[in-house]
């Protein structure tokens, strides 16, 4: 890596904003060092692609979905709180993070293979935060308010078109073998069981899921970490799928 | 058995430069040879930052390397040092005489990618490169493990939050930062790579 032009050097280069001098300098040594080219270049492809994807995402966007930043945060608050009790704390906790961390994460987990899931990732992102994607909130955001949070069922909204949900649970031990499974209330003991995968760095695990099976409805919430041979609840929760919104 | 192509030496090494210039006036060919590949690249960064036009940077670029090589054949430089700011020279004087001679072929700064770039290139060769271009990008995306290098990304290329104020959310040194984007850049040049395109611009 040329440590010589730091990345805003590169930046204002490719805006064609910096002085003379400097822009001399840096192009004569980019002619003179192939690795910086390529790193000037590769720049540039990162940014056309990024531009292309907020392109595609104005133009896949439905108008009806484009709110203010305000009122997409009180769309965002409103449902979910109320008052706490204690000994949910730690569920709420966990049902904050999932329930934040499912769409944001399935953004930026998803392997997308399809337009249409790509449309359905925009669709979700302004829906969630106004005129900032959905996964671009920091993670700490999932976990700020978890005494805040209620006892009350976790509601997750699935846009149209989602195929598939990651979701992500702190862990501190990701390690060990983990799953998640979802009970209907209206079918208990019909239950879907997700292997949680250890996800790097972040001390979490991750479980996916395709939404065609999240049909509307009531579901409890089991994690279970694997013990002695056996497995053993980690934390409950309760989570409605809201039908009105899929 | 395949003779293995010459690899153009990487980084910058003034010492073995100041070779190559001595070697392509003694009439060593492989040093030509060499000399197109280590410069070419550079050479057509430099050219694709003021002009949009692909196969006119290519002819430039060439055209530049021509006449340096006669150069360097001939009388050769008077500071190989220089050759850089030669090549460098020779590519803008070519350009700027083709844009003199061409007035419809407008110059397209970088600097107005976010609304044009993009959506100008709309030949059918352009938007198969585009597409995937950003197939390459969603998979650099969603192969990022650490949740905090993509939203960096994001927020970086696209909300264009400034390096401080990024630096600052997610308390990170500037030389993190750098790292960040430019194991991003590199990994987004492998995946280009392996589809056959290169990351121009």
């Amino acid at each position: 890596m040329n440590t010589q032009f730091s990345s805003e050097t590169i930046r204002a280069y490719l805006d064609r904003h910096l002085d003379a001098r400097t822009e001399q300098a840096l192009e004569e040594a980019l002619i003179m060092d192939a690795e910086l080219a390529d790193e000037v270049q590769a720049e540039a492809a990162l940014r056309r692609g990024f531009a292309e994807l907020k392109r595609r995402e104005t133009e896949t966007q439905p108008r009806s979905n484009v709110h203010s930043i305000g009122d997409a945060a009180a769309r965002r608050t409103a449902p979910v709180v109320a008052r706490p009790r204690q000994r949910y704390v730690r569920y709420a906790a966990a049902a904050a993070l999932f329930g934040l961390a499912a769409i944001p994460s399935y953004l930026a987990l998803q392997n997308m293979r399809q337009q249409a899931d790509f449309e359905a990732r925009l669709t979700a992102r302004i829906e969630s935060s106004g005129d900032r994607a959905a996964y671009q909130l920091p993670a700490s955001l999932s976990t700020e308010a978890p005494a805040a949070a209620s006892d009350s069922p976790l509601r997750l909204r699935l846009p149209e078109n989602v195929r598939e949900v990651s979701l992500e649970l702190p862990s501190t031990d990701s390690r060990a073998p983990t799953r998640l499974q979802l009970e209907p209330a209206s079918q208990p003991g019909a239950q879907i069981t997700l292997a949680g995968v250890p996800l790097s760095d972040d001390n979490a695990i991750g479980f996916r899921v395709g939404s065609e099976r999240l049909l509307p409805g009531s579901y409890k919430v089991t994690v279970e970490r694997q013990q002695d041979g056996g497995w053993v609840a980690d934390r409950e929760f309760v989570l409605n799928i809201d039908a009105a919104q899929r | 058995m395949n003779e293995p192509k010459p690899t153009p030496p990487r980084g910058h090494d003034p010492v073995e430069t100041e070779r190559l210039a001595l070697a392509i006036k003694q009439g060593d060919r492989a040093a030509e040879s060499m000399f197109v590949k280590r410069f070419t690249p550079g050479l057509l960064t430099v050219l694709r930052v003021r002009c949009s036009d692909e196969e006119l940077c290519r002819d430039l670029a060439q055209e530049s390397l021509r006449i340096v090589l006669l150069r360097l054949r001939g009388n050769g430089l008077e500071d190989p040092a220089g050759l850089a700011g030669f090549l460098r020279g020779t590519a803008l004087n070519l350009l700027a005489n083709e844009l003199r001679r061409s007035a419809h072929r407008t110059t397209e700064t970088a600097s107005d990618w976010l609304d044009q770039a993009v959506s100008e290139r709309a030949g059918p060769y352009e938007t198969v490169e585009t597409d995937d271009l950003v197939r390459a990008v969603r998979e650099l995306i969603s192969g990022m493990k650490v949740e905090r290098d993509r939203d960096l990304l994001w927020r970086h290329y696209v909300l264009e939050d400034s390096k401080e104020r990024l630096c600052a959310e997610f308390t990170l040194s500037a030389e993190h930062f750098d790292r960040v984007l430019h194991r991003a850049r590199q990994r987004l040049r492998e995946l280009l790579v392996s589809r056959g395109m290169d990351a121009r611009m």
